[in-house]
């Protein structure tokens, strides 16, 4: 063995002599010293051979290593000072190419490190691949409801680990009842989000802790972790960790004992918090008994692990086959009841659930940031690409030298990427200049404080890296291909080159550049329309002046009358409602409520509807339709109905006034409000009804000017009928505004973009065209002597890139027409794309490429014929 | 001849015969030995494979591909054979070194009186 081993030649030694000398494959080198050793081992054995071998090759790579990196080395400095001379030279042309090509990196980048937090969401968990929310879908008989719910009632979780084998582990949480809690130590009280979760929550999601232990910290009942935030809030510097937290929403009030501190939530969690309470707390709580052990109610979001072979499908099945054995349910009850487990990190962006839509990022919200990003990539590029092939008329004589002297295509290929790589790395760093002096204002246009530390995530670096390389070979292939193929003969013998040769590929990439630029024009006008269509839309409700209170807990809700009546004594008060819902909220629903039908019959229809108070109409400008508000002369009117005019349309009453609603205790319609958009403008318009009763919110329309002092007004009167909680309030406006934040957002990204895009085609243009003059100036310059207006010269030169532009239109416009099409589907109500927008995006296109075309050749036009005919 | 000769280094000169005078068998090693034998220095491979290089390269030498042995660990040997203008260089030189010892009478070095 050890005879066999000592009489090969040492490995390194051969990998080595591999590397440096490989003979171009052949390996003869290998052979001639292997030929060597193998003698010497049979003269003098093994040991004298190994070292014999592996000094002679030590010895032989300063040689062999010489020859290849002095030669390089050499060659390289000749390209890098080549390279140079060349930006100098040009200085304008060299200016235009890097900073287009900056100013598109940027831009890429920005949205790149954007696309990759809302990607890296939820994806920080130890277990984020096996861990998915349980969700449920109940068609009935309708097919048409396709939306999931979270909710799962509080016995689930324990029934899947004990019944199916694939559920390792099941943990749940639960949103408090109110919107805001109240955490209180001392006199000092916070508004926190959080929720209750189940002991395991912490073993399940990795939420490190400060202080506790994650096993423990859930366990015991009464027991809150709190985040580092809070307990600064709260404590200060002392330890938080054993003193007891007052915690109060709604009707429920808990001495809560803090067991843990955690350490902030990243950003790209779904699940944020500023406090968790153990869900023993409300096992313990005899009026949250309802709830417990029950099938019935679903307050709960319960998350799984599986285990790591499970097939999903399956499980699925296997979890439905168990539910009518678990809760009891008939199979007639369990038609249509569908199970589904969502990946974790998909919930994001690709959630199923109801009505979270909003609140979330959207997988084609990112999509489409990403073609924008793609698009202005590609438009920098084409600017490069053009601009340096425009120049190869100078190159052509370097390269005709070059090739005589003997080098290959191969070679030039090489020095040209070189090359590409040196320019694109320079861009490189003005963009990363640019990301840094941009990403303030990037993120309050994105309303994400996105993180952008390339230690801790170092994908951002790798893919500035990254897009650096692919930017050097992509764009720079195409001058590389093109100026090594230049022919020396052809350089040397029409000593001037026309630079003409390829134009008609340079104008092609202009036109496709054009073409994306209009359709990001187009898409900016349409998307500004329809958000002024929101914006402008008649309502049917007054959104103005109108300042809402929250309760959140019983005790201050009980006040809320009391509150209304006091506010109404000043004069800044113009009037007061309290109510569950406000006009842009209706969200309540009843399934198949039945209602009294024209010809006698019962009809049934999902309908939603709120509790209203007498002035909720009067204060939020709703107008009538048909019959009465309630009011108060009718003495209760606790049984009165208002309908909108779209449930009156789809139930065909001729006369709603009096219809019944049979199984709702003899309720009856006292009147129709006129439609208004209680939802979002997304949505059609649904039947609707309001019933008399009490709400939550205190909202009250103000008298228009000194805001801050009736802000102030409201403040004192609130506190002076409230003991706990603090004041919280909003203007209906900056709520109706919230609901559209996502299209605004999107349609300022998208217009910010866009110009960006143009303004960098514009450079591009810009260069084509001062390259143009510049190869044409005797040309005008004789064509200037023999009698030519300013104007024709103008109109010549500039001719050629409007005929560019204007075919750049005829391509864009029915993609963008498509496009925009796709985009505004989303709208129940949308603007019709017209005309005008596309001929204003031509007039923009047009207008633009003129400036920039124009003011080059116009400058050739009025230079003396005389200082340009001077040379030669 | 008239045409400007290029001259050979002194080691191109010494591997250009080298490879001539082992005719089939002309390959780096039974090269080196060779010039190891008659100089009595010490050559290392890479001052054989390099002259062999620009040999190769000025189209004096031109080299084949022998079919992989075992006892060489089944590396190929490259044979290296002279081309005509190898041949004609090399007669040159010899007709060169032969017109400037002519008539020269033996040298030997003088030990004795330094």
């Amino acid at each position: 063995m050890n005879k066999h081993h000592t009489q090969r030649p040492p490995k390194l030694a051969e990998w080595i002599l591999r590397k440096i000398h490989s003979d171009n494959g052949d390996y003869t080198h290998l052979g001639d010293f292997r030929e060597v050793f193998d003698q010497l081992i049979r003269s003098r054995g093994p040991l004298t051979a190994w070292t014999w071998y592996f000094f002679q090759i030590c010895r032989s790579i300063p040689g062999f290593v010489k020859n290849k990196i002095y030669w390089s080395v050499a060659i390289f400095r000749n390209y890098l000072t080549i390279s140079f001379r060349n930006i100098v030279r040009n200085k304008w042309f060299s200016v235009i190419k890097i900073v287009g090509l900056a100013v598109g990196m940027a831009a890429f980048l920005l949205i790149l490190f954007y696309v990759q937090f809302e990607l890296s969401f939820d994806r920080f968990h130890e277990k984020t691949d096996r861990i998915y929310i349980f969700l449920t879908k109940d068609t009935g008989d309708r097919k048409d409801m396709i939306e999931y719910i979270a909710g799962s009632p509080e016995p689930l979780a324990a029934a899947l680990i004990s019944d199916i084998p694939e559920v390792v582990n099941a943990t749940r949480i639960m949103k408090p009842f109110a919107d805001k809690p109240v955490l209180q130590f001392g006199n000092k009280r916070f508004f926190e989000n959080g929720f209750y979760a189940d002991h395991n929550f912490l073993n399940l999601f990795t939420f490190p802790l400060l202080k506790g232990d994650p096993e423990q910290a859930l366990l015991e009942p009464s027991s809150i972790v709190i985040s580092k935030d809070v307990a600064q809030k709260l404590f200060g510097k002392e330890d938080p960790m054993g003193r007891t937290i007052v915690y109060r929403e709604r009707s429920s009030k808990y001495d809560l004992k803090v067991t843990g501190v955690a350490e902030p939530v990243p950003l790209n969690s779904n699940r944020r918090f500023d406090y968790l309470i153990s869900v023993e707390t409300l096992v313990q709580d005899k009026s949250k008994h309802w709830m417990i052990g029950a099938w019935n109610v679903g307050n709960f979001t319960t998350f799984v692990e599986l285990a790591e072979n499970a097939f999903v499908p399956e499980v699925e099945e296997e979890i439905l086959a168990h539910t009518a054995q678990r809760t009891g349910a008939s199979p007639e009850e369990l038609k249509g009841f569908e199970v589904a487990l969502q990946p974790l990190k998909d919930i994001h962006l690709r959630s199923r659930v109801r009505g979270e839509e909003s609140s979330r990022m959207e997988i084609r919200y990112v999509y489409l940031f990403m073609s924008i990003a793609l698009v202005i990539l590609l438009i920098a590029c084409i600017n490069y690409m053009n601009l340096t092939t425009a120049r190869s008329a100078t190159r052509a004589r370097e390269i005709g030298i070059r090739k005589v002297v003997g080098a290959n295509r191969k070679q030039l290929f090489k020095q040209f990427i070189g090359e590409s790589c040196f320019l694109t790395l320079i861009s490189m760093g003005i963009a990363v200049l640019i990301i840094h002096a941009l990403l303030p204002w990037f993120r309050s246009l994105i309303e994400v404080d996105l993180p952008v530390d390339y230690l801790k995530n170092p994908s951002l670096l790798i893919s500035i890296v990254a897009l650096w390389l692919f930017i050097s070979l992509i764009a720079g292939s195409y001058p590389a291909f093109v100026l090594s193929a230049i022919k020396p003969v052809q350089v040397f013998r029409d000593f001037a080159i026309s630079g003409k040769k390829g134009s008609t590929f340079r104008n092609l990439l202009v036109v496709i550049q054009f073409a994306a630029s209009v359709i990001l024009i187009v898409g900016t006008i349409v998307i500004f329309g329809q958000m002024n269509h929101v914006k402008n839309r008649r309502l049917g409700y007054d959104r103005e002046h109108v300042i809402v209170i929250s309760t959140h807990e019983k005790e201050t809700g009980r006040k809320a009358q009391a509150i209304k009546n006091e506010l109404l004594q000043y004069p800044e008060v113009m009037g007061v409602t309290v109510s569950g819902a406000l006009p842009l909220d209706v969200r309540s629903r009843f399934i198949n409520q039945q209602f009294e039908g024209e010809d006698g019959q019962t009809v049934r229809m999902d309908i939603c509807f709120d509790y209203v108070d007498y002035d909720f109409l009067d204060v939020f400008k709703i107008e009538m339709a048909q019959g009465r508000n309630f009011s108060k002369e009718y003495g209760e009117d606790k049984s009165a109905v208002l309908v909108n005019e779209t449930a009156v349309k789809q139930l065909g009453w001729t006369d709603p006034l009096g219809m019944k609603l049979p199984g709702r205790d003899e309720y009856h319609v006292i009147g129709v409000v006129k439609d208004f958009y209680f939802a979002s403008l997304h949505q059609k318009i649904e039947p609707m009804m309001f019933l008399l009763g009490e709400g939550a919110r205190i909202a009250a329309r103000v008298r228009p000017g000194n805001v801050q002092e009736t802000i102030a007004l409201l403040k004192r009167i609130f506190e002076r009928n409230t003991q706990t909680q603090p004041f919280d309030f909003f203007f209906l406006d900056d709520r109706f505004n919230e609901l559209y934040k996502k299209d605004r957002r999107t349609g300022e990204i998208f217009g910010y973009f866009s110009l960006l895009a143009i303004f960098i085609a514009c450079l591009g243009l810009l260069g084509l065209a001062s390259f143009t003059v510049e190869r044409r100036t005797k040309e005008i310059g004789i064509r200037r002597v023999l009698g030519a207006s300013a104007y024709r010269i103008v109109t010549l030169l500039g001719k050629e890139y409007i005929r560019l532009v204007v075919i750049a239109n005829i391509i864009a416009w029915p993609m963008a027409y498509f496009a925009m099409n796709i985009w505004l589907r989303n709208f129940a109500y949308r603007i019709n794309i017209g005309v005008w927008m596309f001929l204003l995006a031509a007039a923009v296109a047009l207008f633009i490429a003129f400036i920039s075309v124009g003011y080059q050749t116009l400058r050739a036009a009025l230079a003396n014929p005389a200082d340009t005919l001077r040379y030669e | 001849m008239e045409k400007k000769m290029r001259l050979l280094s002194r080691s191109e000169e010494l591997v250009l015969l080298a490879v001539w005078k082992l005719e089939e068998n002309a390959y780096c090693v039974p090269i080196r030995d060779q010039l190891i034998k008659v100089t009595r220095k010490k050559w290392s491979f890479g001052s054989i494979y390099d002259p062999l290089d620009r040999l190769e390269k000025k189209k004096l030498l031109e080299s084949f591909l022998s079919d992989p042995t075992n006892e060489r660990g089944g590396r190929s040997k490259r044979i290296y054979r002279l081309t005509r203008r190898g041949q004609k260089a090399l007669h040159e030189i010899r007709s060169i070194q032969e017109a400037m010892w002519a008539g020269v009478s033996s040298i030997q070095p003088d030990t004795e009186k330094t």
